[in-house]
């Protein structure tokens, strides 16, 4: 059984899941700050990945990275690089499909984030980084982690953006989402069903990875 | 009480009317034309490949304007599913595929009336490339050299998609390995044929092989034609099926497709249209 | 080390205005009720949140000035602010919120740990070092919240309602040690509270605190005894207040049927026949009239007993004139070892000149 699929479909959640990290606690940070009205659009237009069809979202992203599109072809020509049909690609599909997540619930965690220890910190002498990284991160540790699980575990299972913009190309962009889709197609029911169970089997130890990291924080 | 009574009725003569089927409301509403002569309203059912709506549609209301006792009713899903539902006794009269697979298949269950099947439309398959073509692919003949340089990756439809049967067929007949070239990377399978017009005409691929009537309708830019050589025919044969109780209207419909009007619109969509 | 702060901030229901000075090594007590604006003067304080206009002047350092564009960061103040609930940092132990809280450069490593060392060791924290903050009681992390101020070298100590996030059994004696501290830190200290008992054992001045403005700041003395608004009678604790008005060097209260001399109540204080609308009359001030008071100082008076309560050590009785159609209710208050009502419906009570309080 050729196990590109898994390399690819793991590397490409990883990488997602770090960019996913990043994006979504800076964006829930900020956001938090903004005044009622601001706030309320930005939480709908970082939300909306989550309630769009997937294969509408990867057409949007067709219109913006295709080799002929806004973004696409200042790649492609100035810099002979294209967005699409690569195993980067699905990354693009990836993070717009999987941040909101991320986004939501850390944006929940940094609410219930008590300002006032924000407050005494920052009389207390210490930096808006030291802040940012050192308490408010830690305390808000248990949502952060859920939403990257979330994420992860969506950036694992994408299927129709990745699709669009990377398209079915075996030992390139093949994902294990897309590949069990081909071999359905194709009649290949035996090999789609190992991939199905090696798709169960690794979402199973994420799972369990993350009920014993609860349990261990709630022994602590 | 009254008003009760009311609903009651209206709920129950809306019932009625919903039973009606949409196939034979016309009759009982109709009353006859001023100007026409007394006429019966027929209906002929023609089950089509969904590759022929646009075309079919299209000629059905020019037929309809030309026979007003004549009504068209067509019912369009991929060719598989059409057998289907005739095997189980659907009401049909006319049958449309896009492979002769599905027809076979019927004459050898007795339900298609014999000497009424004809090969209708021939569809060609060919190689679509983007506007630019960049990689300049211009015949089936360039394929064997540059498929193997495959930073950019070829389109064809996966093996459930008619156009990536015959697609499977030309790699053999050019001496490709599709095997090795899918492991190499070089191949980008469609699941179906939206995804692989989309790819060429975004200039995602460096060229693609589809039919000629999907590169006409994704006004793709189309550089070679496969012979019969290279895939077989593509042919969609039409015929009368046994239990159709119109048959002289079926017939004149069927008819109507090899004429020349139907000729202009087939070709226009990129079909080919086969004397008998 | 002084504090001066003339500022004003529009709130929700009031406009914060106020303009005084917390003078060197002094306890003020801002007085008020819920919602007077108290916690948002410190905040304005601390830099947590910004004035509409004023400026604030810490000894020689200009933390805020809305003419000049001044506005110092909170970490650039050096003005310690402890929260109501310690915002603590939940996530580290006792030992390390209070490392953090040194002033980065300020001590070498050696010197820094001996620092920490003290103060835990000061306020008995060593043993809890290594505890999560999250799993320590509410005395210890006042302790802990107050040790990362004493470590911090705050210029000045503001604590936005003390002690009030605490079980009542614990409230005593750990005021005793919060009053210890402060007395220690050296510095000023400003702390806010609505608790009147509270500002009057901790504090050396008291602000009273009305929907934003300073009604009075005087020593806690005379706060106590010359609140001189009604509100500010209310939160110190006045129970007895009444409308008043005067003519001819008469004040009369209706409505409790009593009346007093102008001159006596009010001579010396300033106090002028306009000014004065309403009576107050602490009820523990009012005592039983036993027969050989001065009556040049003071006024006897018969009311009639509508109720007694009966508290712990004492009495408080609810009293009405009968002479009035439509009396106010009279509260005075008795130790219980002075007096027992028996069967009494009607008391005898002198009213010393000096108790009357003239209020606005």
């Amino acid at each position: 059984m050729d196990l590109y699929p898994l390399y690819n479909s793991l590397r490409i959640a990883l990488i997602s899941t770090v960019l996913i990290f990043f994006m979504g606690i800076g964006t829930a940070y900020y956001v938090a700050r903004m005044p009622k009205a601001i706030k309320g659009i930005l939480d709908v237009l970082l939300t909306v990945p989550l309630v769009l069809p997937p294969t509408v979202v990867g057409y949007l992203l067709l219109r913006f990275l295709g080799p002929h599109r806004l973004v696409g072809a200042f790649f492609f020509e100035n810099f002979d690089i294209r967005l699409t049909m690569t195993w980067w690609s699905t990354i693009f599909a990836t993070v717009v499909v999987a941040f909101p997540l991320m986004y939501r619930t850390t944006r929940g965690a940094f609410e219930s984030f008590d300002r006032n220890v924000e407050n005494a910190a920052r009389t207390l002498g210490l930096s808006g980084s030291f802040i940012f990284w050192r308490i408010r991160i830690p305390c808000c540790k248990a949502g952060i982690i859920a939403g990257l699980v979330l994420a992860f575990a969506r950036a694992l299972g994408e299927y129709g953006a990745t699709s669009m913009i990377s398209g079915y190309t075996p030992g390139i962009t093949a994902t294990i989402s897309t590949t069990v889709y081909n071999l359905w197609r194709t009649n290949n029911d035996d090999l789609a069903y190992k991939w199905v169970l090696l798709n169960l089997l690794i979402s199973a130890l994420v799972l369990v990875f993350l009920n014993l990291f609860e349990e261990r924080r709630r022994k602590s | 009480m009254r008003s009760f009574r009311k609903a009651l009725i209206l709920l129950l003569s809306g019932f009625a009317a919903g039973c009606d089927k949409p196939h034979d409301a016309g009759v009982v509403n109709e009353q006859p034309e001023k100007n026409t002569v007394k006429q019966q309203n027929v209906t002929v059912t023609v089950f089509a490949a969904a590759s022929l709506t646009e075309s079919l549609t299209m000629l059905g209301n020019k037929f309809q304007e030309k026979h007003p006792g004549i009504r068209i009713l067509f019912n369009f899903d991929s060719s598989g599913t059409l057998k289907r539902q005739i095997e189980e006794g659907a009401v049909s009269d006319i049958f449309i595929s896009a492979a002769p697979k599905q027809m076979n298949e019927l004459e050898n269950g007795g339900r298609v009336l014999s000497g009424s099947r004809i090969d209708l439309l021939e569809n060609k398959v060919t190689l679509a490339v983007p506007e630019n073509n960049q990689y300049q692919f211009n015949s089936f003949g360039d394929l064997a050299e540059k498929l193997h340089d495959c930073r950019v990756p070829f389109a064809v439809g996966n093996a459930d998609v008619p156009v990536g049967q015959y697609s499977q067929k030309i790699f053999s007949y050019l001496g490709l390995k599709q095997d090795e070239l899918e492991k190499m990377g070089c191949l980008s399978y469609g699941s179906n044929v939206k995804e692989v017009t989309i790819q060429i005409s975004e200039g995602m691929v460096t060229a693609g092989i589809v039919y000629a009537t999907d590169a006409v309708s994704a006004k793709l830019k189309v550089v070679d034609t496969a012979t019969e050589q290279m895939c077989g025919r593509v042919i969609y044969p039409a015929a009368l099926l046994k239990n159709t109780r119109v048959q002289t209207q079926a017939e004149a419909f069927l008819n109507y497709l090899s004429s020349e009007e139907a000729k202009k619109v087939f070709e226009q969509i990129g079909f080919t249209l086969l004397k008998k | 080390m002084s504090l001066q702060v003339k500022i004003t901030k529009k709130l929700a229901n009031f406009s914060l205005d106020v303009d005084f000075t917390v003078e060197s090594r002094e306890i003020l007590a801002v007085l008020g009720a819920s919602g007077s604006g108290k916690s948002m003067l410190l905040k304005c304080i601390a830099g947590v949140e910004t004035p509409d206009t004023g400026c604030i002047v810490l000894d020689d350092r200009v933390l805020f000035d809305s003419s000049r564009k001044i506005n110092l960061l909170p970490q650039e103040r050096r003005v310690g602010l402890l929260f109501q609930n310690y915002a603590l940092f939940p996530n580290m132990t006792v030992y390390q919120n209070i490392y953090h809280s040194v002033r980065k450069g300020r001590y070498s490593g050696p010197e820094q740990e001996r620092l920490i060392n003290g103060i835990m060791d000061t306020l008995q924290l060593t043993k809890i070092r290594n505890n999560s903050v999250m799993r320590i009681s509410g005395g210890e992390m006042q302790r802990t919240a107050l040790a990362r101020i004493l470590v911090n070298d705050a210029e000045l100590m503001m604590l936005d309602e003390p002690l009030s996030a605490l079980d009542e059994h614990l409230k005593f004696s750990l005021e005793m040690e919060l009053k210890e501290i402060i007395g220690n830190f050296g510095k000023s200290v400003l702390f806010v509270t609505h608790d009147r008992d509270q500002a009057h054992r901790l504090g050396d001045r008291i602000a009273l605190v009305n929907d934003g403005l300073i009604e009075k700041i005087a020593p806690v003395r005379e706060i106590f005894m010359h609140p001189d608004t009604v509100e500010g009678a209310r939160i110190t604790g006045v129970k007895n207040i009444a409308a008043a008005t005067v003519k001819n060097g008469i004040v009369e209260v209706p409505r409790w049927g009593l009346s007093f001399d102008l001159c006596r109540i009010a001579g010396s204080d300033g106090w002028s026949e306009k000014d004065i609308h309403y009576i107050g009359i602490r009820m523990n001030d009012v005592k039983l009239a036993k027969g050989k008071e001065d009556l040049s100082k003071g006024n006897i008076f018969t009311f009639k007993i509508a109720d007694v309560l009966s508290n712990v050590f004492s009495y408080t009785v609810k009293l009405y004139n009968p002479d009035v159609s439509d009396p106010l209710p009279f509260y005075w208050q008795i130790s219980k070892d002075l007096w027992e009502p028996e069967h009494r419906n009607i008391v005898e009570l002198y009213l010393r000149d000096s108790i009357v309080m003239p209020l606005k």
